[in-house]
């Protein structure tokens, strides 16, 4: 009947208790109750992808769901994907190695919607990957570096050492570098 | 804050779900998988003044054949359908319906009960569960009852179910066995709504014409549309490229679909007309094989 | 005088802006011209390129009260790599094929763009060793994801002579960096690039004469290394960056009558603009009953007189493509009769998605360096863009053989034209 509601979530293993106006959506409840603030809300009506986390385990859009529909659910997000300071999850340092993202808003939604999925990405075709992360939108890219990323992580969870990757690193190439 | 304020409600059992919206129905409204919901309240295009959330009411979920018949708890997550070896194996149109359905993210939280009484005309479930004739049982305090497509969509975002209604089970009679089928759409961009597309489900008799066929509309006015004209055209015909071309021609005879900014009337409705055409086709092939 | 309300949207420039939609319509009339005067579209801008020879080139236009004279450029030899690399002879016969279906038509077309970069003049630029004896560029211009961070790095190593992993980069703060214009117009590797190469060359030559002083060398005897400026062939005989930097600490910089600190600036300025320049070929099937467009190929070739970094260049061209695609096919602030914006949400302002666009094919060339920069390199930023709405408009012309005029071209503008084709 309230309007408000005393919840309890647990966000990346950590549960976090407020008590919340009905109404308050699951994306601000990340940002502003659990205060991590690597889950972006962009457009606020389910279309471009920036708040996706994961809903017990599965992608969901962060702003299409109210905080109370989470109370006593396990919710993950970005910052539950890198397994320490030091180093990135497989997935995150593909994107850094193909220059998969630039601005980065959209980049924890890709991640959080992929990441489930990179089991199934080896056999999938280029159209068919495309296909998985058009329910996120990328100003930057034009994508390309991000199908290219997907490939290499995926790659990388079969292989943990593949040969190079067509695409060559950004920071490892650089044209020209050393004494002028 | 971006919703209006409302009040909220998630019963733990359907008998509590049917109490609430016996007394708050009129008022209020069902919260499911909230994939067209939550947007409109986002928007603040609607304002209900309470919402009931059946997310809760895990007995609806569930995907199970039964003397023949599909029954589809409504509480059935889209994912749950795409991913159902049944539904792949025994009603293909289903399945293939099912992923057009906008993205990953969405099927994983948007339900089947959902998207049947949200009622779009541009929906894909709508559209394929006309073809296949399903029926929809609801139930209220006042006891139980079942519509068939005609009654459960009855125009644009508005279902056959009273204010203290709430959808049970969807239920889908058995594709012939020697069947043909088809999904075709057109959206400018993957995952949205379509501007135009037809499901179409045909029988065969064992010299290859065709028994019955099922076609329905996509988009083609304020609710999914039996082309029923054209149905009876094709039966005992074979499918072929001019057969096709009549039947979807006789369609969209008497259709006027709405036009927006991304086509108007007359666009959408030759676009029907092609894709019911293509999907005769593609359904005819299948069934060939 | 005369005033008019609207309540139409604010518009702001972004990516090419003007130069997207005049590539349309001189790419088009090139066509359109081609077709009635029954001339190969391609051989019709080849003739017409201005030559190298021809370099610089004065346009007839002005921009910001100074005439428009195109720097550098090899136009026909970028023009000549581009189809090449496209494939434009395969492509054509792949439109002569036969498509899958019968309503499927198939149309190539090739667009050329000139660019420009480097607007607004000036830029802000500081190189300093820190205390620590590392390199620190703090610049004007900011990060907006396009990798400027990179580059600047690459540009203070390439100029002071040090490991790039040894330079940091410091922007967005006015605490640290006192003045500085942004990152827009294809101006941040350009003009920030150039400010960056200025104080680090300057910086070079002081750590140099200060080495010098020290190991009591000549300085064209002393090289930079990871480490610090040492003898040519003497390793031994060598300072640390740290050392260095002590040595410039005020007391006793002061008591030789030095400047203190190892820190210099520059405000890179040019009273002129530099001139990329780019072409586009695509080839792609047009659904006659959907109006569904579907790219085969789409290549960029884009000559940025530099590339100081190629990844970060086709970076900027990719995603730069995927802008220009939009406003091709999907995106429009369209009105209703009434002025209510009708596509004021991501539902029906269509951005596209990954499904819509094809993987580019880039070609980053460096045939034209700039003479108006001390690093060569001319923006890259906009290129990706530019040319998208004039290629795809051309080659969706081809296919159906009736002219678009207007972008975007939507579903509804190719069946309505394809039925009226011949």
């Amino acid at each position: 009947m309230a309007s408000r509601r005393r919840i309890a979530v647990r966000v990346n293993g950590s549960t976090y208790e407020a008590e919340v106006d009905v109404r308050l959506l699951l994306s601000d409840f990340i940002r502003r109750e659990a205060r991590l603030t690597g889950t972006h809300v962009g457009c606020e009506h389910g279309v471009c992808g920036a708040c996706t986390v994961q809903l017990d385990g599965r992608p969901v859009r962060s702003c299409l769901l109210f905080a109370v529909q989470a109370n006593g659910r396990d919710v993950r997000t970005v910052e539950d994907l890198a397994p320490s300071e030091n180093e990135l999850h497989p997935l995150q340092q593909a994107f850094h190695e193909c220059h998969g993202l630039q601005c980065g808003f959209c980049t924890p939604g890709f991640l959080m919607s992929l990441e489930p999925m990179l089991a199934d990405v080896p056999q999938m075709s280029d159209a068919e990957i495309r296909d998985l992360i058009s329910g996120n939108l990328c100003r930057c890219t034009g994508y390309q570096g991000i199908v290219d990323a997907v490939r290499l992580a995926a790659q990388r969870c079969i292989d943990p050492h593949p040969s190079t990757p067509d695409a060559a690193p950004v920071e490892a190439s650089p044209h020209r570098q050393g004494t002028a | 804050m971006k919703p209006p304020p409302f009040d909220y409600e998630d019963p733990a059992t359907v008998e509590e779900a049917l109490d609430l919206l016996a007394q708050r129905g009129a008022d209020g409204k069902v919260l499911a998988g909230g994939q067209s919901l939550v947007p409109l309240l986002n928007f603040r295009l609607t304002r209900p003044e309470v919402l009931i959330d059946v997310n809760g009411l895990q007995s609806l979920a569930y995907v199970r054949r039964d003397r023949g018949i599909l029954r589809i708890g409504a509480l059935t997550r889209h994912a749950t359908l795409e991913r159902s070896p049944l539904v792949r194996e025994h009603w293909p149109l289903l399945a293939d319906a099912v992923r057009w359905v906008g993205h990953p993210q969405i099927r994983n939280r948007g339900t089947v009960g959902g998207s049947a009484v949200h009622a779009d005309p541009t929906a894909e479930l709508p559209v394929a569960l006309t073809a296949l004739d399903a029926t929809f049982t609801v139930r209220s305090r006042r006891g139980e009852r079942t519509l068939t497509c005609a009654e459960m969509f009855r125009s644009a975002l508005e279902s056959g179910l009273e204010d203290d209604e709430l959808l049970i089970e969807i239920a889908v009679p058995p594709m012939p066995a020697q069947r043909g089928w088809a999904f075709e759409e057109y959206a400018r961009r993957h995952g949205d709504f379509a501007l135009g597309g037809a499901a179409v489900a045909l029988s065969f008799d064992g010299d290859g014409t065709c028994r019955d066929a099922a076609i329905a509309l996509l988009g083609a006015g304020p609710r999914p549309l039996r082309a029923c004209a054209a149905e009876r055209a094709l039966a005992g015909e074979r499918v072929v490229s001019q057969t096709a071309a009549q039947a979807a021609a006789e369609a969209v005879r008497d259709v006027a679909p709405t036009g927006d900014i991304h086509g108007g009337s007359g666009y959408r409705r030759d676009l029907i007309e092609a894709l019911v055409r293509r999907a005769l086709l593609a359904a005819a092939r299948r069934g060939a094989t | 005088m005369r005033q008019v309300v609207t309540n139409k949207t604010p518009a702001g420039t972004y990516r090419a802006p003007g130069r997207y939609e005049c590539t349309l319509a001189r790419e088009r009339m090139i066509d359109i011209a081609a077709r009635r005067l029954g001339a190969d579209p391609i051989e019709l801008r080849a003739r017409n390129l201005v030559r190298r020879d021809q370099m610089p080139w004065r346009n007839g236009s002005e921009t910001d009260g100074h005439p428009v004279v195109y720097d550098s450029g090899d136009y026909p030899r970028l023009l000549e790599r581009a189809l090449e690399h496209f494939g434009y002879d395969r492509m054509r016969a792949w439109r002569a094929a036969v498509a899958p279906g019968p309503a499927l038509r198939r149309g190539v077309a090739v667009a050329c763009f000139v660019e420009k970069s480097g607007i607004a003049e000036w830029e802000y630029a500081r190189v300093e060793i820190a205390s620590d004896g590392r390199p620190v560029v703090y610049s004007g211009s900011a990060s907006v994801g396009q990798g400027v961070d990179t580059v600047l790095a690459q540009i203070c190593a390439e100029h002071l002579g040090v490991d790039y992993d040894a330079v940091s980069v410091r922007h967005g703060d006015t605490d640290e960096v006192p003045d500085g214009m942004g990152a827009f117009g294809s101006r941040a590797t350009s003009l920030g690039g150039a400010a960056v190469a200025q104080a680090a060359g300057a910086l070079r030559r002081r750590l140099l004469e200060l080495a010098a002083r020290e190991l009591e060398a000549a300085p064209d005897d002393l090289e930079l290394t990871r480490d610090g400026v040492r003898v040519r062939g003497e390793p031994g005989t060598a300072r640390s960056y740290a050392e260095l930097r002590r040595s410039a600490a005020p007391a006793r910089a002061l008591a030789r009558g030095d400047r203190p600190g190892l820190s210099e600036e520059s405000w890179f300025r040019s009273d002129e603009m530099s001139f990329p320049y780019g072409v586009h070929c695509v080839a792609l099937e047009v659904d006659t009953e959907t109006g569904g467009v579907r790219v085969e190929r789409y290549t960029v070739a884009y000559d940025v007189g530099r590339a100081i970094n190629p990844r970060l260049v086709e970076g900027q061209i990719a995603g730069g493509f995927v802008q220009g695609f939009g406003g091709a096919l999907l995106e429009e602030l369209a009105y209703d009769d009434a002025g209510q914006l009708v596509a004021g949400s991501f539902m029906d302002y269509l951005l596209p998605t990954a499904s819509e666009v094809p993987a580019v094919d880039m070609l980053v060339t460096e045939d034209a360096p700039t003479q108006r920069s001390p690093i060569g390199a001319k923006g890259a930023g906009e290129g990706g863009t530019t040319a998208v709405g004039a290629a795809i408009a051309g080659a969706v012309s081809d296919a159906l053989g009736v002219e678009v005029t207007r972008l975007p071209i939507t579903p509804e503008w190719i069946t309505a034209n394809a039925s009226a084709a011949p």
